[in-house]
């Protein structure tokens, strides 16, 4: 990578000044604390008693129900306003905010008391201290590094001009950085504040011996990423969580501008063996409007942040299952013989994708009428197969006065100024482009209309999109993107807006898929750029990887990042993207890839083809057993997919988001849990005879092909066999799998189920299957299935979950249930021949099997029930003989 | 009880009628009830061959009228038709009609119209692998001959070699005579004529200044050219850093297409060359010598290739002050005296030109039939190689295709003309720029492919390589050339050489007995 291209922070004055401020070289106090408006207000002022300097700070400090403070610092006579980023935060938050009553005054701190908690405001120095009880959770301050430039008149003879390489910024408002500390005390690690190449427990990046760049959140465009660096990459979510056995904190900054944060080492506390780690945030512009979330388990925490920002958009059913993508697919004989390809080795798969070039000229909206002549009978043609397409659309628009789009976007005035107020002209693929102002509500609400069936030619109901380089990518700007001096609606300087312009683009493409089928039909987007709340608009991968082991590790910290950041709907390229995988690795990157939430295929234009069956055997069928993996898993997928729609949490978690007191696990990134009931560990290596695996909590894990089983509480090296990587099911959980081969999800929809019920060690166990249409917003009126399925003394049930008043809308289906496997059942239960249905009165056999098909009777440890029968939609139970 | 066959094909039948039934591959057994009762029993699927419960079984669809055909399990009952006869659709959720009739028709249609190409084509490839055993025997014929041939040349140029060499001592031994007077002749000269050193003295003072000014720049040049030369080992050192250097020269679209390249491989070398030659400065070699271009080019052209060794180096100070002329003389004395007083001036000047000791006509005769008789003997030697480079080369198993040997096939597609010439090599012709595709590596599988491998390299990718799957037709033609790898080239060509005898009986007895093909068995023509 061109890591030169690049800012480091001592080549930003804001960031080198701040990174070179001392403890305790803030000097703020705070003055004239009261509550108005149920919140609680104050001015901040700089300087000691008498030794006023420069205007004063207005404080608002605010509550949330379930543990969430707001802080908003604004200057009290601002030159200009300060750009507050618009549509992060969700819509109904208000609503949910506490009435402060009154605070306490008391040693020369303002004090609020709220449920189990309270906010201490120090006022000499300003400092804020969230506590529960004696014990000290978050702070801000406390290390005295809160800096905040206020704007000002330029002075005589000063030059606000920035350079660098050949590129100058005129910063013609001046320094506007605001730069402070937060504390984390308890905490083991921190994570989070994605997206970067590295390790999911953040490792320091300031103190005595480290040499380190600061984690940089800059969204760009990095050709040819490393797999271990502090860099930012193509999105930012300011957001931090800390964890320890006793709790777990958060703190989320609302900024968008170019923002810089130090981790410091572990520092044991004066007043408790408790340890805490102390954070340095700085940012180049933007306003001061932080979160700070209490926790106290991981998943409150989660909870909490995406009550800030939203929870994740509900996704189709197809777009759950595998992609295949590739820059390119040439023409409609190439998408013809690729879907031939998957149908001709049954494999499945949903999506097919072009990339850039399928367009004339990298005009989006458009076809290369050479290559894609007839674009809707080659939909058509895929859609027959209940399969569908995606387009790539992106930001920049080519500057040809021949094209509708410019045209429109022209004459409307709807592009990025440059500083002089002229569109602003950029290089990216189609040339000389300019770049739609995404801010703008207008110009959102104009790009979603684009959509429409009668506006994109030659798009279908099967189409969908996809929108990479929204950094936005701009070839020649300065560091690979658009100049901070770039002017938006409402003369908002793009360095403001910077990290949010991707959300921004994505919200409005998926907008316009909501809009083009009136409301029915779930918007399927992929971006690749993101900021906090883009788990509300769709899904991300994490860009241009590299086919090389380091970089399928890397995957995995990667995507838990982001899944403790709010954003659920991941994936990286399987396969990677420059370079050529050998089979080998490509083959362990399906297996991993089949457990990613998003699991796509995707090659750069230069590499060889690497379709999956062009490898030969036995890596054609190694490949189709890890792709049927994730088909057979998807009513599972699906139903933490809402999971994470009802309450933010991610598919892929930690394993301390499950067992957070297993303080070995909190630095782990080998392995995760997909749900609360699968731990999967990928292979990271070439020809690897083994795996450490962790098992964590006290009861077993069952190896989902073989059944065999291991305690949990241990590391265990475990054989690593070429069919698969290891993955195990909790004991205690029941997961329910369709395990019938098809050539794509949509031809599983009336296929029967299979319910793997894995008992734990008092022989019960316990699991849940959300189901709906798969496609429209119905479900949100009451047309879905959840059902609860629970063993226990000997009996299984399955009970209704959903709501028992009805929707103005339902959902049905004639799924059964074909088979019933027991993991983990006594010896003699082990021996039962029949099971009773309860409800029916009819007995169906069970026999001694394996938990997976195509595994045979060689692991026989399991009691497979033959045909119970019973609807997946209704009440019964089932009662081992 | 009767079992339920479906999705069995009728010569399995007889397995499936035990009341007991082992899977087949032998791994447990099941009652004959369970056969086809949508619950997989046997991993291998052996129980359910007419539904979609095993994901390792297959349904037979008789498809009367047509072709029979065996489809993966997983298409029963998904709602597509997949047999024509509608059997793998049984549920009910869709009714596929029967389409055996029509799709038999057809493709017994397209059979015979193959079996037609195949009989035409067979025809030909009989004539073409006739005429070439006569070119093959001719050719083998015109090589023995070119063999005998070189012998006599052989001798014959043995003989007018020692001829040669006879003359030529002579030759030598009246030259050496003559230098030796002219020696003598011009030291005489040089002690009788001392009033002539002023003027000699003088042009030694120009000279000396010309030399003290090469050497002045010598001794100024050296602490610029360090400077510079680190700088050049600098980036050398950080490549990053160079092309930072040469980012800064360009313009904004120059800059946009440079990064752009890095995804896309796109040929920049034009602007790359521009940015180095703008981040370059040489304030001297330009203005001094506005003459002197060539020279000033050279240079700048070795510098593009490599990190700059020249620069530095005390010649190239030296060169540019030269005029172009002395470039060309070799030898050890210093420049001025070469350029001053070449030999042929010293004769001029002491008028012995003319003075020659041998007979001149002789040895011109014996040289110019050396010349002759040995231009005679290499070509006969080069045409001997010829045609044993060609006789060796693979032909195929009939010598089919030994017309290809100098034959090139060309197809135009939309900006490209592709070119590909057998046992030679393959290119891609864009106006006036040739890629090439590839070298012959000769057939691969069976004869059906020609491959074509070690092409140019691909920007941050592999060697170009080309494929050409041969198939049968009556002409020989180059079809469709495609890409579907970057790089790797794939084209389809047709040939009599691929219309063999033995394909024309199977496609025959195809016709008569359609017999099961495996699920999407794609048809050749």
């Amino acid at each position: 990578w061109k890591k030169d291209e690049f800012k480091r922070c001592d080549q930003t004055i804001f960031c080198k000044d701040a990174r070179n401020r001392v403890d305790g070289s803030s000097n703020w106090f705070v003055s004239e604390v009261n509550v108005t408006n149920g919140k609680v207000r104050a001015r901040l002022i700089e300087g000691g008693e008498g030794e006023h300097v420069g205007g004063s700070l207005i404080l608002h400090l605010s509550a949330y129900e379930e543990g969430i403070i707001r802080l908003k610092v604004k200057e009290a006579e601002a030159k200009r306003k300060r750009f507050e980023v618009p549509e992060v935060v969700v819509k109904g938050l208000e609503d949910r905010r506490l009435w402060i009553q009154r605070v306490i005054e008391k040693d020369g701190a303002s004090m609020v008391v709220l449920a189990g908690y309270e906010v201490v405001l120090l006022h000499r120095p300003f400092q804020l201290y969230v506590r529960s009880g004696k014990e000290t959770l978050i702070s801000l301050n406390a290390k005295g590094l809160f800096h905040f430039e206020q704007q000002r008149e330029k002075k005589e003879g000063e030059d606000w001009d920035e350079s660098f390489r050949s590129h100058t910024d005129s910063r013609p408002h001046g320094p506007q950085s605001i730069g402070f500390d937060v504390s984390f005390y308890g905490a083991e690690y921190v994570y989070g504040i994605p997206e970067r190449a590295t390790s999911l427990a953040l490792k320091p990046t300031k103190g005595a011996d480290i040499v380190s760049e600061p984690y940089r959140l800059f969204n760009s465009d990095i050709f040819e990423y490393l797999h271990d660096s502090v860099f930012g990459l193509y999105g930012a979510v300011p957001f931090m969580l800390s964890h320890s056995e006793k709790r777990t904190t958060g703190f989320f900054w609302l900024n968008a501008a170019e923002m810089l944060v130090d981790v410091m080492p572990k520092e044991k506390t004066e007043t408790a063996e408790a340890s805490r780690i102390d954070t340095h945030w700085i940012t180049e512009s933007g306003s001061f409007d932080v979160f700070f979330f209490i926790g106290p388990g991981p998943k409150d925490l989660i909870r909490q942040y995406t009550t800030v920002t939203g929870t994740s958009t509900m996704p189709q059913l197809f777009a759950t299952a595998y992609h295949q993508c590739r820059w390119n697919y040439k023409d409609e004989a190439d998408v013809a013989q690729v879907d031939a390809g998957f149908d001709e080795h049954d494999i499945p798969y949903d999506v097919l994708w072009l990339d850039i070039e399928h367009t004339d000229g990298k005009k989006y909206f458009t076809w290369d009428s050479v290559l894609f002549p007839n674009p809707k009978d080659m939909q058509d043609k895929i859609a027959a197969k209940g399969r569908k397409m995606v387009t790539i659309v992106d930001p920049h628009i080519k500057r040809d006065s021949n094209y509708y789009i410019h045209k429109e976007a022209q004459s409307k005035g709807f592009y990025i100024k440059d500083k002089h107020g002229r569109d602003y002209d950029g290089w990216c693929w189609p040339g000389s482009s300019s770049y739609l102002d995404m801010l703008d509500p207008e110009v959102r609400s104009w790009w979603a209309d684009k959509f429409a069936y009668s506006s994109y030619q030659g798009s279908t109901p099967s189409l969908y999109i996809w929108n990479d380089m929204n950094e936005p990518s701009v070839f020649n700007g300065p560091e690979a993107t658009m100049p901070r001096d770039n002017i938006h609606v409402g003369e908002v300087e793009h360095r403001d807006v910077h990290n949010a312009y991707g959300y921004y683009f994505h919200m409005a493409s998926s907008e316009g898929l909501r809009k083009r089928a009136d409301d029915n039909d779930r918007p399927f987007v992929l971006s690749r750029s993101f900021f906090a709340g883009t788990q509300r608009v769709g899904a991300i991968w994490t860009g241009d990887n590299t086919a090389d082991w380091d970089h399928l590790k890397v995957s995995v910290p990667m995507l838990l990042t982001l899944g403790l950041t709010g954003i659920t709907f991941t994936g990286a390229d399987v396969g990677g993207f420059f370079g050529n995988p050998d089979p080998e690795l490509l083959t362990r990157w399906y297996q991993l890839g089949a457990y990613y939430p998003f699991y796509r295929g995707h090659a750069h234009l230069d590499t060889k083809r690497r379709e999956p069956w062009l490898f030969g055997e036995p890596y054609t069928s190694l490949i189709r057993e890890a792709i049927h993996t994730r088909y057979a898993l998807l009513p599972y997928f699906y139903t933490l997919f809402r999971e994470a729609n009802l309450n933010g949490l991610p598919l892929m978690r930690p394993i301390w988001m499950e067992y957070p007191k297993e303080i070995e696990t909190y630095a782990m990134d080998d392995q995760f849990l997909l749900g609360s009931d699968l731990l999967v560990h990928g292979v990271y290596s070439e020809r690897a005879t083994s795996e450490d695996v962790y098992f964590p909590g006290s009861q077993m894990w069952f190896d989902v092909r073989s059944g065999a089983s291991y305690s949990g509480g241990h590391t265990v090296k475990v054989p690593v066999i070429p069919e698969s990587i290891p993955a195990y099911q909790r004991a205690g959980s029941i997961i329910p799998r369709k395990d019938r081969f098809r050539r794509s999800s949509f031809q599983m929809e009336n296929d029967p189920y299979t319910l793997v019920v894995a008992l734990n060690s008092s022989y019960e166990a316990q699991g849940e299957l959300y189901l709906d249409d798969g496609k429209s917003y119905d479900f949100e009126k009451g047309a879905f299935i959840h059902r609860l399925f629970t063993f226990s003394k000997g009996r299984l049930t399955s009970v209704n979950l959903a709501p028992t008043e009805k929707g103005t809308k339902q959902f049905k289906t004639p799924c059964l249930v074909e088979r019933i496997i027991l993991l983990g059942l006594r010896p003699k239960d082990l021996s039962a021949h029949r099971v009773l249905i309860e409800s029916s009165g009819a007995q169906v056999p069970a026999e001694v099997g394996a938990p997976l098909l195509r595994i045979g009777y060689h692991q026989a440890n399991s009691l497979v029930v033959r045909m119970p029968n019973v609807r997946i939609s209704d009440d019964w139970s089932i009662k081992v003989l | 009880a009767v079992p339920n066959l479906r999705g069995i094909a009728p010569q399995d039948e007889r397995y499936f009628q035990t009341a007991i039934i082992k899977c087949k591959d032998g791994t447990k057994s099941f009652p004959q009830e369970r056969l086809n009762d949508d619950f997989c029993d046997c991993v291998d699927g052996t129980d359910e061959p007419g539904t979609n419960a095993c994901p390792e079984s297959k349904f037979y669809c008789k498809n009367l009228q047509h072709r029979a055909l065996v489809i993966f399990s997983s298409r029963v009952n998904d709602g597509i038709c997949d047999c024509c006869d509608g059997s793998d659709e049984y549920d009910g959720k869709v009714t596929c009609g029967n389409t055996c009739w029509e799709a038999g028709e057809k493709s017994r249609e397209k059979l015979k119209k193959k079996l037609g190409v195949f009989k035409d084509g067979s025809i030909i490839r009989k004539q073409d692998v006739e005429k070439s055993k006569e070119a093959r025997h001719q050719h083998d014929e015109e090589l023995k001959q070119a063999k005998r041939e070189v012998k006599k040349l052989e001798s014959v140029v043995d003989k007018l070699r020692a001829d040669k060499e006879a003359v030529e001592k002579e030759e030598k031994r009246a030259r050496e005579e003559k230098d030796r007077i002219e020696k003598e002749e011009r030291e005489r000269r040089e002690r009788e004529s001392a009033p002539a050193k002023e003027e000699s003295l003088e042009a030694v003072d120009v000279s000396d200044e010309v030399e003290g000014h090469a050497e002045h720049s010598e001794i100024t040049k050296p602490a610029e050219e360090e400077e510079e030369e680190e700088e050049v080992l600098d980036s050398a050192l950080d490549p990053s850093n160079k092309e930072e250097d040469e980012l800064a020269d360009l313009t904004e679209e120059e800059r946009g297409r440079v990064i752009a390249s890095r995804w896309t491989g796109e040929d920049i070398s034009d602007i790359k060359a521009k940015a180095e030659a703008e981040s370059k400065n040489h304030p001297d070699s330009h203005d001094d010598h506005d003459d002197q271009d060539d020279s000033g080019d050279e240079a700048d052209e070795s510098h593009d290739d490599e990190e700059d060794d020249d620069y530095g180096h005390p010649s190239y100070g030296q060169d540019s002050l030269l005029p172009t002329s002395s470039q060309s003389l070799g030898g050890d004395e210093s420049w001025w005296s070469k350029l001053m007083i070449g030999p042929s001036a010293i004769l001029k000047m002491f008028g012995f030109a003319g003075r020659e000791p041998v007979d001149i006509s002789e040895a011109e005769r014996i040289r110019k039939e050396f010349r002759e008789a040995s231009d005679k003997l290499s070509n006969t030697q080069s045409k001997v190689s010829d045609l044993e480079n060609r006789l060796k080369q693979d032909f195929g198993k009939d010598g089919e295709f030994y017309s290809f040997y100098d034959k090139c096939f060309e197809l135009k597609d939309k900006k490209y003309t592709y070119k590909v010439c057998p046992y030679k090599d393959a290119t891609q012709v864009e106006g006036h720029s040739t890629t090439r595709l590839g070298r012959w590596q000769g057939f691969k599988d069976d004869y059906t492919n020609m491959v074509f491998e070690q092409g140019d390299k691909c920007w941050n990718g592999p060697e170009r390589s080309l494929r050409v799957k041969m198939r049968c037709g009556t002409k020989l033609e180059l079809r469709s050339v495609n890409e579907p790898s970057r790089c790797e080239y794939v084209a389809e060509f047709s040939t009599p050489a691929l219309c063999l005898e033995s394909r024309v009986q199977e496609l025959e007895q195809q016709l008569v007995h359609p017999n099961v093909s495996p699920d999407n068995g794609h048809d050749e023509l």
